[in-house]
């Protein structure tokens, strides 16, 4: 029972560990201030699920367009905001994922709005079919130990340094030759890719998607990871994963009624941003802040 | 010519920051724009550099037009400078900021990601450690630059902007603000510079810096070249006189 348990949550420690990560390389390396992640996530998820169930796309298939298609929309959400900054910016993204989860809410031909999606079919790879959730577990950890290995490798590259310096000082970095737009483009096209890719892993593991679990109110849950874990640094996003998923699991053990489980829960991801903010601006293992 | 500057005009409102500003800048030798506060010196620099976008005129950079180009595309064009406040990133190391400006093919991810993989990629230390060497910035290449002091910044910008490839060098005020030992150094460099081939523009507000140092003057006012040429006929020019005293 608790075994059954632990797998569950280290499946989303998994799939969160990636949408952190994905969402610090934009926001952390790159100095983009997006609050459309959430959104990425859904598209994702989305698109993944509506590929294999009404396309009968195969999963691994499903899998890569969901990622390529969350990319084209991180693309045209750069193209959009390409003249706004700081916190323009993050108001101009907050308000991109509330387009989308109107879109995923009211497009209901495609989306089945909020009633959602039931019956998402477990991954399928050359007619082998993952048949329990440790198996899930294991691709899970496969898929995300390579996803957050790429950001790694992509970060601490000469290429990774550019986007360092463009978060630092946009104009110096011009004037030394680099198309900083460019650079944000494609580092924002990563992001959105990962995060996309966690939303395909999420659906097929969750096999039921509504609107719901791409509200803005999960925005504030991967911030929370992110700014707790330290801008740009990626094993705080992932140690910081762990602990903000496995922390309010802590309640259950409380009796309390799940009525308020929730919002407790939420109660609690604000607190700690708080307090990491107010006592430790930089996170737990953060070498720089974001001014 | 290296540079040719034609007309170059730029008006915020009612203040004209640049009138008509017209000036040719010969190669290999070190040209000085002076000219009193407000007078239109940065402007010039930021209207070569496509910081801001002129009302009119023209900019030639060695035969091309490059007036209506991007300022990254001017930048890879050729023309480094460095900024009256320096810019520099301040998460990253002196060796990574040098890196940068040395490496032209970095933006591109993929060729990044297979270097990185198959090949080692370009060791660049030993070009590093000679630029720092020319601008005499003794410190750690580990260093962060928000580690280091005002002059130490100053050499640091210097250096990039000299390590990026280029064919002229726009200097903005290089002595503003350091001590007179530092003072001294960083004429001595610019002379180096000048020995080693460079072409300099170097903007400074002080007359008597350039004195020593120009092979010729470019004198703003309002935005506006009133007065040019070697140092020794500027020091005497009844207009250039007035202009600085308020006259
Ligand atoms: N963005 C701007 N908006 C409005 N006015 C500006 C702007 N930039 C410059 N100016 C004005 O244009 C004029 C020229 O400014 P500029 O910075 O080029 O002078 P400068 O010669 O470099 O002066 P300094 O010696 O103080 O550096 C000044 O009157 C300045 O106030
Ligand atoms: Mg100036």
């Amino acid at each position: 029972m608790i075994e059954a348990y632990l797998i569950h949550l280290l499946i989303l420690v998994g799939i969160y560990s990636v949408l952190a990560v994905s969402l610090n390389l934009a926001l952390g390396n790159t100095g983009l201030m997006n609050m459309g992640h959430i959104a990425f996530f859904g598209i994702g998820a989305y698109t993944s699920v509506i590929f294999t169930k009404d396309l009968g796309v195969p999963f691994f298939a499903a899998f890569l367009i969901a990622g390529l298609l969350t990319s084209v929309f991180g693309f045209i959400l750069v193209y959009a905001t390409r003249k706004l900054r700081g916190d323009y910016l993050a108001l101009a993204t907050l308000g991109f994922s509330f387009v989308i989860y109107s879109l995923m809410l009211n497009w209901s031909s495609v989306t089945r709005g909020p009633l959602g999606i039931p019956g998402i079919s477990k991954p399928c790879f050359f007619g082998l079919c993952i048949a329990n959730n440790l198996q899930y577990l294991i691709f899970v950890l496969i898929i995300s130990a390579i996803s957050i290995a790429i950001m790694y490798i992509i970060v601490n590259s000469s290429f990774g340094k550019l986007l360092a310096a463009t978060r630092d000082d946009d104009i110096g970095l011009r004037a030394l030759g680099k198309n900083t737009f460019m650079l944000k483009s494609k580092a924002l096209m990563i992001s959105a890719f990962f995060a996309g890719i966690a939303g395909s892993l999420f659906a097929h593991y969750i096999t039921y998607i509504d609107p719901s679990s791409f509200m803005l109110s999960e925005v504030i849950l991967i911030f929370t990871i992110v700014i707790v874990g330290g801008i740009a640094s990626i094993k705080g996003s992932i140690v910081s994963t762990f602990l903000i998923i496995l922390i309010p699991e802590l309640l259950r053990f409380l009796n309390i009624p799940s009525s308020v489980l929730g919002p407790a829960r939420q109660i609690i991801y604000a607190l700690i941003l708080l307090v990491i903010v107010l006592w430790r601006p930089k996170g737990l293992f953060g070498k720089i802040d974001l001014e | 010519m290296i540079l040719q500057i034609t007309n170059l005009t730029k008006h915020y409102g009612g203040i004209h920051a640049l009138d008509k500003c017209t000036l040719d800048i010969a190669p290999k030798k070190i040209t000085a724009i002076i000219g009193p506060n407000g007078s239109g010196k940065t402007t010039l620099f930021d209207a070569i550099t496509k910081l801001i976008t002129v009302d009119e005129g023209r900019v030639v950079l060695n035969g091309k037009d490059i007036t209506n180009m991007n300022d990254y595309d001017i930048a890879k064009s050729g023309i480094s400078r460095t900024f009256q406040q320096v810019r520099l990133f301040k998460n990253l190391t002196i060796k990574e900021h040098l890196e940068i400006a040395l490496r032209v093919d970095d933006e591109k991810l993929f060729k990044v990601l297979l270097n990185k993989v198959f090949i080692k990629e370009k060791n660049n230390t030993h070009k590093i450690k000679e630029i720092l060497a020319l601008v005499g910035l003794d410190k750690p290449l580990e260093t962060y630059a928000s580690d280091l002091s005002y002059g130490q910044r100053k050499l640091l910008d210097l250096a990039i902007a000299i390590a990026k490839p280029h064919t002229i060098l726009l200097l903005d005020e290089p002595v503003a603000g350091v001590n007179p030992k530092l003072r001294v150094e960083i004429v001595n460099i610019i002379k180096k510079l000048k020995s080693l081939g460079e072409t300099i523009v170097l903007i400074e507000h002080d007359m008597n810096f350039v004195m020593g140092l120009a092979d010729t003057v470019f004198v703003l006012e309002a935005g506006r070249v009133i007065a040019n040429g070697k140092p020794s006929e500027i020091q005497n020019n009844k207009r250039v006189l007035e202009a600085y005293l308020g006259g």
